[in-house]
């Protein structure tokens, strides 16, 4: 029974169909935080952000479960994102030859599972590589239809991930290793799109804005021009047609939790990279156990089964200390995750890839498209989920002690930015 | 392989055929083309630039984006004669000022698909030439968008030759035909996509050299080895198709021989 004051591991407040009348009536009677939460959700669709650093309110209480919290930011690390791959690697290795355990690699195509790939390739041996299998769906071939051709077809056992969740793989003795923690290394695809549309931004701008704003266009990754400079357009870029203030609103609560955190935020991509290493983090790495499985507990699935490739404290001391040097992006599209690029190409050679290869959003195409939910009643449906509670169960949106606390939460809830 | 010799060397004519724009065979052979503007791009969101722009069949574009998109993501588009003309010399340098509006299932086309929708641009205002993408300018990135506006119209050109070619010289396309029309009905027979010797048929071999070669330099040599291996029948099929391509027929497939015994020039 979930009483008001409890707190929570996890929520999402989400626009799928399923619950947009739920959360459009509790919108009606919110106050300006509540609606401005429940818009976020709206505009950012799902709004699952949690703090693991600086201030950033929600609703309800919330804590981070056990091993997502952020490591100590390190100025001096000093390992190469080759280095910390390559060692994530290793651990796969140890894990085969002492336990002999086995992995279903979570492929689709992209720069951050196509990194997974190499990491297993270049690191195990042929014999090792025999416990690792890939799960996969068409969205992955042709998405980098070379690398499937030079180094997968043929060579692993290969799962149809359209027709199999985490909790088929579980059951088939497989530790799924996900690379969806990815984004959260390099920076999120928000600022992606901003950057863009940077110039349609500025159309309907005075005329002083305009040219202040297009002087500093190709300075996103500088630590010469300061996040702050880039204000007007960034709140344009999350603004909302029905409510004039939300983009300054958002701008302002998202500020507080950079100003309110120990780890250094200067230029537009530290912003936006810090959106997901930070607040959107938690989202990355459990969502798949969440809405990816229907019968494993989750608890046990985050910690006894799913590996998320890059949750690790090295992945993290490095994404923290890489800011602004090219490893990350360098104006565009791209060069977005160049770290991973390079690690990619030293395997495959394929300049194709290396220079023009773009982040696509392969999770939602292939879980969409992946949705097998025989045997579950309408409540219990992925899209009918809206959180997780302290012992790790999953809270529906259509229980009604869930919909009481949401509703108490909400309407409680004041604006503290 | 021997160098290929460039056929084309009409006005305008440079090193590569399928730089020639508007001037080459395939361009004259599209009769109701009266010089107007372009028609349809493909635009690269990962470089938010166009690729390339075409005048004549939208679907080939669309076909060429598809293949293309094993390098790059692509989308194309249909230009409303309202848009400002932009072409083959300078799309490269031109962007879609406003992406927010195209959306393909829920998502924006900046991220949406490694594999090309279509979508329409009208508006006056919509594109811009806002110059060579920052991080192309130098190094090895300006180096292969050099190569990715080859490659890109190279494809095109092959495309265009192939339809050309294999519309008016293959006269067996049934495989596709009989497995499209009549899929309840097929029979455990030889369903042949051509005359050739290829298993599925030269244009699917050559589309699928095009897929998965990384040069210009790789899939001609490729597709000069299918033509040896599989198409030395089919002699005006294969000319017609080099014609289109602007180039010279390779030598070694100049020389091949075809044995009569086998091969007549009739179907049946």
């Amino acid at each position: 029974m979930l009483k008001k004051e409890d707190t929570l591991y996890f929520s999402s407040i989400i626009f799928n169909g399923y619950q947009d009348n739920f959360w459009n009536g509790v919108r009606e009677e919110a106050g300006e935080a509540g609606k401005f939460i429940i818009d976020l959700g709206k505009r950012i669709n799902p709004n699952r952000f949690v703090t693991r650093h600086g201030e950033w309110s929600l609703p309800w209480k919330q804590e981070l479960p056990p091993t997502f919290e952020m490591p100590e930011y390190d100025s001096m690390f000093s390992k190469s994102f080759s280095q910390v791959t390559d060692e994530r690697a290793l651990e796969i290795k140890k894990l085969i030859n002492e336990q002999n355990q086995k992995f279903a690699v979570m492929y689709s195509g992209g720069i951050d599972s196509t990194i997974v790939m190499c990491a297993l390739i270049k690191n195990l041996t042929k014999e090792e590589l025999r416990n690792v299998v890939v799960a996969t769906s068409s969205h992955a071939i042709v998405e980098n239809p070379v690398f499937w051709q030079k180094f997968i077809y043929g060579k692993f056992e290969i799962l149809d991930s359209a027709s199999m969740k985490y909790d088929k793989l579980i059951e088939m003795g497989y530790r799924p290793i996900t690379a969806d923690e990815g984004d959260c290394i390099f920076g999120t695809a928000l600022g992606l799109t901003m950057y863009t549309n940077y110039d349609a931004y500025l159309v309907d701008m005075d005329q002083e804005s305009r040219s202040r704003l297009a002087s500093i266009k190709g300075k996103i990754t500088s630590d010469e021009v300061h996040y702050s400079q880039y204000k007007d357009i960034i709140v344009k870029h999350f603004s909302q047609p029905h409510d004039p203030t939300f983009g300054e609103n958002f701008y302002n609560k998202f500020v507080k939790n950079i100003e309110t955190s120990n780890v250094p935020i200067y230029s537009l991509h530290d912003f936006f990279w810090w959106m997901i290493f930070n607040i959107k983090y938690l989202n990355c790495s459990i969502r798949g156990a969440i809405y990816f499985n229907d019968r494993i507990p989750v608890k046990t699935a985050i910690y006894d089964w799913i590996i998320n490739w890059f949750n690790g404290a090295d992945y993290q001391r490095w994404s923290m200390a890489n800011n602004n040097n090219g490893e990350k992006i360098g104006y565009g599209q791209s060069t977005y995750k160049m770290a991973g690029r390079k690690y990619i190409y030293d395997l495959d050679k394929n300049p194709w890839y290396f220079h023009f290869k773009v982040k696509l959003e392969s999770l939602g195409g292939s879980i969409v498209y992946a949705q097998n939910n025989t045997g579950l009643t309408k409540e219990q449906h992925p899209n009918a989920r809206f959180g997780l509670d302290k012992d790790f169960n999953i809270l529906y949106i259509d229980d009604p002690n869930v919909q009481d606390f949401i509703r108490e939460n909400v309407f409680k809830y004041e604006k503290d930015w | 392989m021997k160098e290929t010799k460039i056929y084309d060397k009409g006005p305008g004519s440079r090193k590569e055929p399928w730089l020639t724009g508007n001037l080459s065979q395939h361009a004259r052979f599209y009769s109701a083309w009266y010089g107007k503007k372009n028609a349809n791009a493909i635009y690269a969101p990962g470089i938010d630039r166009f690729l390339l722009t075409d005048n004549f069949d939208l679907w080939l574009t669309m076909e060429t984006a598809r293949i293309l998109s094993s390098k790059v993501p692509t989308q194309v588009f249909l230009l409303g004669q309202e848009v400002p003309e932009f072409d083959n010399t300078n799309c490269l340098e031109t962007t879609i000022i406003d992406k927010r509006k195209f959306i393909i299932n829920g998502s924006n086309i900046l991220t949406a698909r490694q594999v090309p929708s279509l979508h329409a641009l009208r508006e006056p205002n919509s594109v811009a030439n806002v110059g060579i993408p920052r991080d192309y300018q130098t190094g090895t990135h300006k180096e292969m968008l050099h190569n990715l506006r080859s490659y890109s119209l190279f494809v095109l050109r092959n495309i265009h030759a192939l339809a050309i070619a294999d519309s008016t010289k293959n006269i067996t396309p049934f495989e596709e035909m009989i497995k499209d029309y009549i899929p309840e009905h097929v029979p455990n027979i030889k369903l042949p996509q051509d005359q050739s010797l290829a298993e599925r048929g030269i244009k699917k071999e050559i589309k699928s050299i095009l897929y998965t070669s990384l040069s210009i330099k790789e899939a001609l040599e490729k597709i000069e080895n299918v033509w040896y291996n599989y198409g030395y029948n089919l002699p005006e099929f294969r000319d017609m198709y080099y014609y289109f391509m602007g180039l010279e027929i390779p030598m070694r497939l100049k020389e091949q021989s075809v044995d009569e015994k086998y091969f007549t020039p009739r179907a049946v």
